[in-house]
């Protein structure tokens, strides 16, 4: 089991080098028209702007060749954990991330509980009744749910609350140590309209597991024992039927963390979503960059985190 | 019941387009529902080609007179802060989200294909290559590549077209290359190594001529995902310009800046969005339970195999 578990970390380096290495290819190469909209835009936003192209490139980089570029970018991130400096902002490109990287947890955390409250009980419930009016309404549901994009849901509950009740959700968020309740609150709505819209594929897989389950000898079993029906649905079937679901939840983190950019910049979360979003519109690229590897971070250890978990939830599985 | 419909429903290879009829018959008898929101994919396409022929006013005529104005005779769904007309610019919208839908999807499938089938069909140390590769690409979230990307090269309908392509089309080879792994054993395969054909032959005549059905489930569920990209990039104002009147930048534009005063401008575009994927993904449903040899006999069709059974019972 340890062995399994160095293996998969081991493996996990080279992936983990070549998201790195695509960041930096995509956020470094820079088309020269690009650099001269920048220091238009930069300078005329006040007096700390870049004047020279020459001072611009030093700052980005971009006057060593890419291969050194590369492995000083690496090598500050590796050994000092210092993902760049900003073009403007006073603060590194950590920092901005560390103060910001708890909203962003917070609301994906949540819209995942969120979408597993919504479609376990719905998909389970579709399942133990297949063929019936409400299956087919719930699972017309799941595709609605995938169907519908989440940032008019939220534009929708933006725009309507306000005419008719003239109730908007606030624009700033409340520290989490001064108003613990009212910090959650405000992060609630936007992670329901995240989690909807990630339910409906959580929906159809836990549907098309369970009844793969129930049709296993085991719960034949369970039921020839004269067991309650609650009992082989909860204790017997939907145990068994979690390990595929539970595997596309952590397959939805990147649209999950897709969903999290545009909400937070629909509802004016400050998490590194709206820093990005920002970013990219003020061309600080390196603050994308450091954005980016984060993000693609936050995937692969979620992906080994699932892996590991798959013993835990099933003893039948044994690593080699 | 005889046997004439189930003749209908056996392929002949002797005539190619039979096939095609077959499978419609197959369709509309078996999935009565999906049949349905065949037509309304049809009826977007329709909508989309024939946009400028159907638009009631020009798209583009400034009216400030009618500055947003709500619903009247004239104008059906009102109009927007320049007074455009709202139902014509959401016309013109569909059009863009089918051109966009189409030709990203198209070049998906080509880049998946071109991936995926020598990754699968070689083995060894390409598809190891290839597959980290892909690993890497996938661990990105795709929403913030494309945001990237699209920063650097600047809005646009061609840009938007071959990165949504791109992207997708690196995704979608995982797809294909399984689906090529999981035929390149089979006998008739082996049995054209035997008689010596070469790669090229065995690769365009056995495996791309196999793989055409994950092919046509790839598309269907793409074409959905592009436009949503489309909508998403272009509200946060990354897709297309804003003068291109995109249904995310509608919805992004005119729509959150006069939702208080006319929140037709915010609601209708994102609701056509919705309706347009979710048809879309109904469909691509249908046609995967049709087409996926897994899921025969299995829950997809299980309502046909009930009436068939009974049928024969009573019999």
């Amino acid at each position: 089991m340890y062995i399994y578990i160095f293996r998969r970390i081991l493996l996990l380096i080279p992936t983990m080098l070549l998201v790195t290495l695509i960041v930096f290819l995509m956020t470094r190469l820079i088309p020269g028209d690009i650099i001269d909209v920048m220091i238009s835009e930069m300078s005329a936003g006040g007096g700390s702007g870049f004047t020279s192209r020459e001072a611009l490139e030093k700052k980005l980089g971009l006057d060593q060749p890419l291969h050194i570029q590369y492995g000083k970018w690496l090598g500050n991130i590796l050994f000092h954990g210092n993902l760049g400096e900003p073009l403007l902002a006073r603060q590194s490109v950590s920092q901005m991330i560390g103060e910001r990287i708890g909203v962003t947890l917070e609301l994906t955390g949540m819209s995942i509980l969120i979408s597993l409250l919504i479609s376990l009980p719905i998909g389970i419930y579709s399942a133990i009744r297949q063929d019936s009016v409400g299956d087919y309404l719930t699972r017309s549901l799941g595709i609605i749910f995938v169907s519908v994009p989440p940032f008019w849901t939220a534009t929708m509950i933006m725009v309507y609350p306000a005419i008719y009740w003239g109730w908007a959700p606030s624009m700033e968020l409340a520290r989490f140590s001064e108003d613990a309740l009212g910090h959650m609150g405000q992060i609630l709505l936007p992670a329901v309209v995240l989690g909807m819209a990630i339910s409906g594929l959580t929906m159809r897989m836990t549907r098309t597991m369970m009844l793969e389950v129930l049709r296993q000898d085991y719960i034949r079993t369970a039921w020839s024992k004269g067991l309650r029906e609650r009992l082989v649905v909860i204790r017997h079937a939907v145990k068994n039927a979690m390990i595929p679901v539970l595997t596309l939840v952590a397959l939805q983190v990147p649209t999950l963390i897709g969903g999290a950019v545009i909400i937070e910049e629909i509802f004016v979360l400050p998490g590194i979503g709206q820093l990005l979003v920002d970013a990219v519109t003020r061309r600080e690229y390196p603050i994308v960059s450091g954005v980016a590897v984060v993000f693609g971070a936050v995937v692969i250890i979620t992906n080994l985190i699932t892996d590991i978990s798959y013993s835990w939830l099933d003893p039948r599985v044994h690593y080699q | 019941m005889n046997a004439s419909p189930e003749n209908s429903l056996t392929p002949d290879p002797l005539k190619p387009r039979s096939r095609f009829i077959a499978f419609l018959i197959k369709l509309v008898k078996e999935k009565p529902a999906g049949a349905v929101f065949g037509v309304m994919v049809l009826l977007l396409l329709f909508v989309g080609i024939f946009a400028d022929q159907l638009a009631p006013h020009d798209p583009n005529a400034l009216n400030l007179i009618k500055r947003l104005k709500p619903p009247s005779a004239e104008f059906w769904l009102g109009n927007d802060h320049l007074g455009r007309d709202l139902l014509s610019r959401l016309i013109l919208g569909a059009q863009i989200s089918v051109i966009i839908g189409m030709a990203a999807t198209t070049l998906s499938i080509v880049m998946s294909v071109l991936i995926g089938v020598p990754s699968g069909y070689f083995g060894g140390w390409l598809d190891m290559a290839v597959q980290r590769f892909v690993d890497a690409w996938m661990a990105i979230p795709g929403l913030i590549i494309l945001i990237i990307v699209m920063s650097l090269v600047g809005p646009g309908m061609l840009q938007i077209i071959v990165i949504l392509g791109t992207y997708s089309g690196i995704q979608n080879s995982r797809v294909i290359r399984s689906a090529v792994i999981g035929i390149k054993e089979n006998t008739y395969i082996l049995a054209a190594v035997a008689i010596g054909c070469k790669p090229s032959r065995i690769l365009l005549n056995h495996i791309l001529v196999n793989i055409v059905p994950p092919i046509i489930i790839v598309f269907s569920t793409t074409i959905g995902w592009v436009i949503l990209a489309e909508a998403f990039l272009s509200f946060l104002g990354f897709g297309l310009p804003p003068d291109i009147p995109s249904w995310g930048g509608m919805l992004s534009n005119e729509g959150r800046r006069y939702m208080e005063r006319s929140p037709g401008l915010a609601f209708w575009p994102g609701f056509f969005l919705a309706l347009v994927v979710f048809c879309l993904n109904m469909f691509g449903d249908t046609l995967r339970d049709l087409l996926d040899p897994r899921l025969k006999g299995g829950q997809g069709s299980y309502g046909a195999h009930k009436k068939k059974l009974k049928a024969a019972l009573a019999k």
